[in-house]
């Protein structure tokens, strides 16, 4: 596992989903690994404008991973949607010089090589597998949550998934080590209803609410993601969702310092949700 | 022909290698070995039969599966000229067409053949029970010893053994590790120890103190970790010496005189003295110590090595008759030329290595500072030697750890000193943990380098310098170099050297005329562990350097086994078995193609420890410090093993077996065949729905794939018959068929159609509801295609009689409820809506993939394969590969349903038998039946068996009940129920029975005589008995199947059909079998495509052949077309066809000529044609080929735009090529698929598709679109049909309800039709309108029918005799059909046809005599009044009248349907077999029963 990555926050971890920055920081930091955020960066590319313009939504993301690779690292993109179109562009550029050809003389630092980007899933699974792995020292006994991925995380186009697009693992692989007992659900990779929020509300509330009623059917205790666009939607909609009851919707991050005994720094965060979860890990032992 | 090709012809082989076994190989083994060759038949599997053994029915007819392959499998297997290789590879091929020689690998069985019965003992023994059992889609477990079904054929078991396993791969002395394990698993300790005694010299020193290279191998380390194997054994040696259970050695089997010394008591003495003494001879150990054990007594603290337990393996020895003295030093008390003089034959040094090696530092040899060994031998004698209060010991293996751990427990402060890092140290992690534990401390990275006294002049202090760690050395351990500079001192008042060891020289002195190595050890051959001096050999540690226990026990057996071979004179040059290397291990089982080292369903379990010795009781004292497993822990943690080498080789099905079958040693083998042909017929895959994550499948488990719901319903399926949810037990309500799975899909590179899954699911849902009518059955698809023979009517009844739902949709995916495990389908309807559903249980229809030998095949047959990995073929010859002499046929060539299968098994055979002409008849034995026995004078002894048919009867009658009352009949002496009544199994248990009980009758009671009623006389002629003393009574087609639900009544009805069949068989006599001989000509009435071909292959097999065409053209269809879909030149072909037939001095083609009148019989017919010839022939095939239908409909020949396919591709290449932007619009199923007439034209998609290709490829501006009902481009014409998409040919659906509408406006062609995307109707100018008109029969079909009494269906093509198996046969003898009179079909698959029924025709026709049936009518002379009655009512023309003026009956021509004896008015006639007698027999006997 690398010691220091290029970080790209993406917009989400600098606005509504602050506090997901600051558990990818405080996790990360136990695992030794320090983070260069890359100075100047710009939007992602997501929704808009991949949506509008192909060039556009390729020349965005060159642009951060032109400047990204001044530093010659490996980037992390923690939001799911940033991560895809990173390695979409990657992916894109490589297959079409012409284009990365254009897009280079417009940029100040052209991209040329392949950077690796890394998710915040493998990152976490890697260090948690890691002979020097920190000790779980809270682990999460009794938390029966479902894994959600949302569906950008595993659907890149033109990537080979390393996972499962369908039923990705990794996740579960995680909460299974530090503790808690992940329910195998069928809504892993469903859409959340992500920025048609904004959009056209009816239509996220319908795919949120299909969301928590199947997590509260399958006997979930919490839904824990690593996207922040999920995370926002399903907890702060539960109101206009209605699920049967308010169900807990946690970053892994937070699950992870949890379990490394991060307890009051991972409190502070989780207090920032929408939904109560504190109370579900307090009744149970580790918060 | 040259002298070189001549030579090259005499060469010719008559023998045929078939690669796989499914229908379509066994077919054409059948038709070569019953036409003169011999067959060799290599299959994969351990029994033969394919996919086609695991379905449970058949569409469209309903049969049961097994029950029709069931007879071909015996009739194979029972073949005098069929041999079956079984679990068989081919490997290699060499050589050409006419002369192949083939290498086979046959794979071990481990069970003889010959000698297993199939009685099914040894399965009820085997421990292995969770193996997934491949034939019922791992629905179900299975042993490790096993069959797939009970009529698997060849009948005897096999084990599955993936051995070894990596922890008796690695176990030097080859322990049975799994073996053991699963025995205490199971509680059988007695067996464990049997087991653990059957390898191992010296168990108790093993199960303390191994050090257990198993473990390291463990497979279970890949879930968590590995198994604790010693501790396990330990348990169990220690429940032996409790229930003092194998603790006395058995006599030995033989015993030798030959006297054998052995120098040193060690393991490597030990394991050596125990393999001679298991050999029968009685060696005498030599020791020097006082004690014997060497260093398991010397070297090694009892704390880990109880002395009581190697005292007791000792003793063991010992009483094997071993004589061990001890206090004898060789050298000293006596030298090997007295050995050698006292008459010992053999003498084997294994003496180990007991000088330490020395540091080479300054103050080595100070007072205070000990060799290890030697320290621990003062102890381990009792001799307590001064211990310091600090003590220093350096080194880093075993020897470091007990002396550390020894000088701790006598109650010194101890540290070790390592030079290299934990990483590199060779003692083991337990010893490590226990050590520091204890409190000893370890530094690592440093190393003495001077030792200094202090004032008593004893050693006080130690320099040390610190080390760091270099490049790796030879050992492959990073070397370590010192840091300059880094010198430190610590104090210390003892040193214990523990650095290395190496021989004592004190030894070379007794055996000073050895040659030694410079190191001390005597020179030995590696192979042989012979020294220079001849009969002395030596091993153990002393050759191979210090190890451990089990390496110099494994020494010492290697060298007893070569001083048994060398005196008993055998060669003893590699009878020491190589070492496996563990790295390659893993590797080596991926090789094998069923092995699966997937362990990610593997519940985790954490390894059992044994408890420790609390430390603070360690000190002072020298007891255990592990204690034993309970019973209780010891079986669960056995149970952790993954048994990954599948079979244990515990060897209870030895114990078990009564017929001596079993032969673990069994070896791989290599032969080799030499033939003239080969038929790969190696089927395929079915596609792993897993790879499309979407649909669920090995994640939710009530999604399962087609085959698996086949063996659900199967009877001998995973649940007997009961449609049940995998996942709970649970009988679902709603069932989803979702098709289309790995077919029709380019993203998974699987864009062909697999042909069969939309038949086969609408047979499933027919079969599901018959089981259960409760099920409401759903079949999702995109195109529904039943282009096959009488298929739309079937997929009409699953409709309209058993309602099941088609919805044309797309699904998108599969979710599953989470409480009721329920399953909900996403999916788009035709209209393009989103929809969800919420189904109990959902089928995946799975396509074909080629398996994935087949590249490795092709490649081995250096044959092509196409784009998809199919094998390639071409349009013209559809069962030639592209090397010469290699035949295909079944789905390996494409997807293909049964029949296709079958008949191009037919024609691969025929292939075969035209390349092999000459050489027919010259490899084969002729079939002997021992005589018959004369039964004259006998009473009646009838033995009756009433079959289950798997659940077909039993879950309907009570068969044991039917044969309870058959027992209580007059003249039945035997009755019983079996399980299949066809089964070989069966067949050889009714001749054992006919043996014991002298029967003279023998009564069936199953299914119907009409496919099982051969198989059973061939089971009477080879019991010596008249196969007409046989009888059949269906209680299946005639009783269970009619009385579904109804048990009483159908068991009461099978009680009155068997009481019927045994009153009539009381009166049955042997009858006599007339033998006739043949003209070996044919007649083919048809020249079209396919009679051309019959006719170039029947006359290139030898035969002559007179091809009768009514027009006065040859060609047939095949003139209008012009190219076919993938684009080859028809005209080309025929052209080159006609003149190969016309030129063939053995065709005699008769143009413009039809049959007057056929007269004749099987093998002798004569016919008049009208162009006045008369041709003696002895088959007739009928190739009477089909026509396009004239339309009537859409303005055909109203408007000159309109027209059909046929014109059409004939005006694209004759002068009226598409123009720019013109429009096309073509109508599919006109004529097909209508009340009238509902078929499917079967070619009328691909032709569109083709046509509309070729227009686009001429203007691709002009525009194509495609009415359709369902686009029924199966096989690889999915491909084009794509393609044309891609070209931009737009297909809109329509429903027959909605059909389209031609109007004219103005002078304009528009078609009217409705959109279902839109939801509207659209209009479409029409340029050119083109009708796919259906194909019709041609005329007279009635008249050739009535001449040759041949069937035809009531669409008017002619009926084979099955659907399933004889596609190319009617049921009278003798007569063929093939082509466009048989069915609709394309080109390829016509000549296919025709091949297969010319094939089937030189069978007969290379038989120059040929046997009838018995069942003729007989006329009494006397009674007989010559009224011709018969003459009027004989279909056959029987009847004739004799030189004398009398009524006589040709007994060829004669059927026995028995219309002349119902019509005689005298009673002058009667049928044999059918007596009057008998029958009325039968009629008063169903009185009887009458309630």
């Amino acid at each position: 596992m690398e010691t220091e990555l290029t970080y790209y926050p993406g917009c989400s971890l600098h606005g509504s989903s602050s506090f997901y920055d600051t558990s990818v920081r405080t996790v990360l930091s136990r695992f030794g690994v320090s983070l260069r955020e890359i100075e100047d960066w710009s939007c992602c590319g997501s929704t808009s404008a991949s949506k509008t313009d192909h060039r556009l939504g390729i020349a965005l993301p060159a642009r951060n991973l032109g400047l990204a690779q001044k530093e010659g690292r490996a980037v992390l993109a923690p939001c799911s949607s940033c991560y895809s179109k990173l390695v979409a562009a990657n992916v894109a550029m490589k297959e079409e010089p012409r284009l990365l050809k254009s897009i280079n003389e417009e940029l100040e630092y052209p991209y040329t090589s392949e950077l690796p980007i890394r998710n915040i899933l493998e990152l976490l699974l890697d260090g948690l597998e890691a002979k020097d792995a920190p000790r779980i020292v809270n682990p999460l006994k009794g938390l029966k949550p479902v894994s959600y991925y949302g569906c950008l995380l595993t659907r890149i186009p033109g990537y080979e998934p390393k996972e499962d697009i369908e039923n990705p693992v990794m996740m579960d692989k995680i909460l299974k080590k530090i503790g808690a007992d992940p329910i195998d659900w069928s809504y892993k990779t469903d859409c959340c209803g992500a920025s048609s929020a904004v959009a056209d509300r009816p239509v996220a509330i319908n795919l949120i609410k299909k969301l928590l009623d199947e997590a509260i059917e399958s006997e979930a205790m919490a839904i824990v993601t690593s996207c922040p666009m999920c995370q926002l939607n399903l907890d702060m909609y539960q109101e206009q969702a209605a699920p049967a009851r308010p169900i807990p919707v946690y970053f892994i991050t937070e699950m992870v310092g949890v379990a490394l005994g991060l307890r009051e720094e991972m409190k502070k965060e989780i207090r920032r949700h929408f939904v109560d979860g504190v109370s579900l890990l307090s009744e149970l032992g580790v918060l | 022909m040259s002298a070189d090709n001549e030579e090259k012809r005499d060469n010719v082989r008559g023998s045929v290698l078939i690669v796989g076994s499914g229908i379509g190989g066994i077919q054409a083994a059948l038709d070569l070995a019953n036409s003169g060759f011999k067959v060799h038949m290599a299959e994969r599997q351990a029994a033969i039969g394919g996919t086609m053994a695991q379905l449970d029915k058949t569409f469209p007819t309903g049969d049961c599966s097994m029950c029709m392959i069931s007879p071909k499998l015996v009739e194979c297997v029972r073949h005098l000229n069929i041999e079956i290789h079984t679990l068989a590879d081919v490997l290699e091929v060499s050589g050409e067409a006419g002369n192949f020689k083939a290498k086979i690998l046959k794979y071990p069985r481990f069970i003889d053949l010959t000698k297993c019965v199939g009685c099914g003992e040894c399965p009820a023994i085997c421990p292995v029970k969770d193996v997934p059992d491949r034939f019922n889609e791992r629905l179900s477990s299975r042993t490790a010893i096993y069959r797939d079904y009970p009529q698997a054929v060849p009948g005897a078991f096999v084990i599955d053994k993936h051995g070894p396993a990596p922890c008796k791969a690695t176990c030097p002395v080859g322990q049975d590790v799994p073996g053991y394990l699963a025995m205490i698993r199971e509680g059988k300790f007695a067996e464990a120890v049997e087991i653990i005694r059957r390898t191992n010299p010296l168990p108790l020193v093993c199960g303390h103190a191994c050090f257990h290279p198993c473990e390291f191998n463990c497979e279970r380390q890949y879930v968590e970790e590995p198994l604790a194997i010693r501790d396990l054994k330990r348990f169990a040696m220690v429940w032996a010496i409790e229930h003092d259970s194998g603790m006395t050695p058995p006599a030995p089997a033989v015993e030798r005189p030959e006297k054998i010394a052995i120098i040193g008591s060690g393991p490597a003495g030990l394991a050596a003295a125990h393999t001679l003494a298991t050999r029968g001879y009685k060696p005498t150990i030599l020791e020097a110590a006082p004690v014997a054990g060497g260093m398991m007594a010397l070297g090694m603290p009892s704390y880990r090595m109880p002395r009581e337990m190697l005292e007791l393996d000792i003793d063991y020895i010992g009483n094997m008759g071993v004589n061990i003295k001890t206090g004898v030093t060789v050298g000293k008390d006596v030298t090997l030329a007295q050995l050698k003089s006292e008459g010992y034959k053999a003498i084997i040094i294994a003496t180990g290595v007991q000088q330490g090696t020395k540091m080479k530092v300054p103050g080595e040899d100070l007072p205070g500072i000990y060799q290890g060994l030697k320290f621990l031998k003062e102890v381990n004698l009792g001799h307590k030697p001064a211990i310091g209060k600090k003590v220093s010991v350096i080194g880093g293996g075993n020897t470091a750890l007990d002396a550390a751990r020894t000088a701790w427990r006598l109650g010194a402060d101890v540290t070790i000193f390592y030079r290299r890092t934990q990483a590199e140290m060779p003692a083991s992690e337990e010893e490590l943990e226990a050590a520091w534990e204890e409190g000893v401390r370890i530094e690592y990275l440093t190393a003495p380098v001077e030792f200094s006294a202090g004032p008593d002049g004893r050693v006080s202090s130690m320099k040390c310098i610190r080390m760091k760690l270099g490049e790796p050395d030879k050992s492959g351990r990073r070397r370590p170099e010192p840091i300059p500079g880094s010198e430190y001192t610590v104090n210390t008042d003892m040193a214990i050297l523990a650095i290395g060891l190496k021989p004592d020289p004190d030894y070379a002195d007794g055996v000073k005329d050895l040659k030694l190595e410079k190191w001390d050890a005597p020179v030995v051959k590696p192979d042989t562990a012979e020294t220079s001096l001849p009969g002395v050999f030596a091993a153990g540690d002393l050759v191979q350097g210090p190890t451990n226990i089990v390496e110099a026990m494994r020494a010492g057996k290697d060298v007893a086994n070569v001083v048994d071979a060398y005196l008993s004179g055998r060669e003893y040059r590699g009878v020491i078995e190589k070492r496996i290397d563990p790295s390659t291990l893993r590797r080596e089982y991926f090789i094998n193609p069923h092995w699966e080292l997937d362990y990610s369903n593997v519940t985790r379990a954490p390894r059992v420890e044994m408890s420790l010795r609390p430390v603070d009781k360690r000190r002072g004292g020298f007891d255990l410090v592990e204690l034993t497993l309970s019973e209780e822990e010891a079986r669960k943690e056995a149970a952790r093993c993954l048994e990954c080498g599948i079979c244990l080789d515990c060897r209870e099905c030895i114990k078990a077996c009564q017929a001596n079958a079993i032969m673990h040693d069994d070896q791989e083998r290599t032969i080799e065949v030499n033939v003239g042909a080969i038929i790969l017929a190696p089927g395929c895959a079915t596609y792993n729905p897993s790879v499309r994550g979407e649909l669920g499948f090995g994640r939710y488990p009530n999604v399962v794939t087609s085959l698996q719901f086949e063996r659900i319903l199967s009877a001998s399926g995973p649940f007997q018959g009961e449609i049940q949810r995998p996942g709970d037990a649970k009988h679902p309500h709603k069932i989803a068929w979702i098709q289309c799975v790995g077919s029709r899909d380019e993203h998974i590179k699987h864009g062909w159609c697999s042909s069969v899954c939309c038949m086969y699911a609408t047979k499933q849902s027919i079969i599901a509801k018959e089981h259960d009518p409760n099920i409401e059955a759903t079949i999702f698809y995109m195109d529904m295609r039943a282009h096959g023979k009488d298929f739309d009517r079937y997929v009409e009844r699953a409709k309209n009689q058993y309602g099941v739902r088609y919805l044309r949709s797309m699904v998108s995916g599969i979710k599953q409820s989470p409480k009721t495990k329920n399953l909900k389908i996403s999916y788009s309807d035709e209209a393009g809506q989103a929809k969800q559903e919420e189904f109990d249980m959902v089928v995946l229809s799975i396509g074909f993939e080629p398996h994935g030998d087949a590249e490795r095949l092709a490649k081995t047959m250096s044959i092509d394969l196409n784009n998809d990995r199919f094998a390639a073929t071409g349009d013209f010859t559809p069962v030639c590969t592209s090397r010469a002499g290699v035949f295909v046929t079944g789905v390996f060539q494409q997807p293909k349903d049964i029949p296709e299968t079958v008949m191009m098994g037919s024609a691969a055979a025929g292939g075969a038998a035209t390349l092999l002409a000459k050489a027919r008849g010259t490899e084969v034995t002729p079939k002997k039946y021992p005589p018959e026995r004369d039964i004259l004078g006998e009473d009646p002894k009838i033995g009756v068996f009433i079959c289950h048919c798997g659940i077909n009867i039993a879950s309907t009658v009570d068969v044991a009940e039917v044969a309870n009352m058959a027992k209580t009949l007059p003249n039945v002496v035997h009755a019983e129920n079996v399980l299949y009544a066809c089964s070989q199994d069966t067949q050889e248990h009714i001749k054992k029975i006919i043996k014991e009980n002298s029967l003279n009758r023998v009564i069936v009671a199953s299914c119907t005589p009409r496919t099982h009623m051969p198989l059973f006389q061939e089971t009477m002629k080879e019991a010596g008995l008249n196969p007409y003393l046989f009888e059949m009574a269906n209680i299946r087609e005639q009783d269970s199947w009619v009385h579904i639900g109804q048990r009483a009544i159908a068991t009461t009805k099978a009680k009155q059909l068997v009481n019927m069949i045994v009153a009539k068989s009381r009166l049955l006599a042997p009858l006599p079998a007339e033998e006739i001989s043949i003209t070996n000509s044919a007649l083919i009435l048809g020249g079209g495509a396919a009679g051309l071909s019959a006719a170039l292959s029947l006359a290139d097999q030898g035969f002559p052949v007179h091809l009768v065409e009514r027009s006065d053209l040859l060609g047939g269809n095949m003139r209008f077309l012009h190219s076919t879909l993938n684009g080859s030149d028809v005209q080309k072909f025929m052209i080159e066809l006609i003149q190969k037939v016309n030129e063939h001095p053995k065709v005699t083609v008769h143009l413009e000529t039809e049959v007057k009148k056929i007269g004749g019989y099987v093998g002798n017919y004569v016919t008049q044609l009208s162009d006045g010839a008369t041709v003696e022939h002895g088959i007739v095939l009928l190739a009477t080929g089909g026509v396009e239908y004239r339309p009537t409909e859409y303005l055909y020949g109203q408007d000159s735009r309109v027209m059909t396919q046929l014109e059409l591709e004939n005006a694209i290449h004759n002068g009226s090529p598409p123009k720019q932007k013109e429009n096309f619009v073509m109508i599919q199923c006109v004529g097909s698929r209508e009340d009238q007439h509902q078929y499917c034209s079967r070619v009328c998609c691909s032709h569109a598709v083709k046509n509309a290709i070729s227009i686009k490829t001429a203007r691709p501006d002009a525009s194509v679109t495609v009415l359709y009902r369902d686009v029924r481009t199966y096989g690889f014409k999915e491909h084009h049909y794509l393609t044309a998409r891609e070209m931009g040919v737009r297909f809109i659906h329509y429903d027959p309800e909605r059909k389209p509408e031609v109007i004219k406006k103005g002078d304009k062609l528009v078609v009217k039709t409705f959109e279902p995307q839109l939801g509207a109707f659209i209009e479409l100018p029409a340029d050119r309108l083109v009708l796919s008109a259906a194909i019709r029969p041609p005329e007279g079909v009635k008249e050739i029918s009535d001449a040759l009494k041949v069937p035809f269906n009531e669409d008017g093509f002619f009926l084979e005799a099955h659907v399933k198996l004889r596609p190319v046969d009617f049921a009278s003898e003798g007569l063929f059909l093939a082509g466009l009179a048989h069915a609709p079909k394309s080109l390829d698959e016509t000549i296919a046809q025709a091949l297969a029924a010319a094939g089937r025709a030189g069978l007969l026709l290379s038989h120059d005599r040929l046997m009838v049936s018995g069942i003729v009518s007989e006329i009494d002379k006397e009674k007989c009044a010559v009224c011709l009655n018969c003459f009027r009512v004989c279909p056959y023309d029987a009847p004739f009248i004799n030189a004398e003026g009398k009524v006589e009956f040709n007994q060829i021509k004669c059927q026995g349907c028995g219309l002349c004896v119902a019509t005689c008015p005298a009673k002058a006639l009667k049928l044999r077999g059918f007596t009057d007698a008998q029958i009325l027999a039968q009629v008063d006997a169903f009185a009887e029963l009458l309630p």
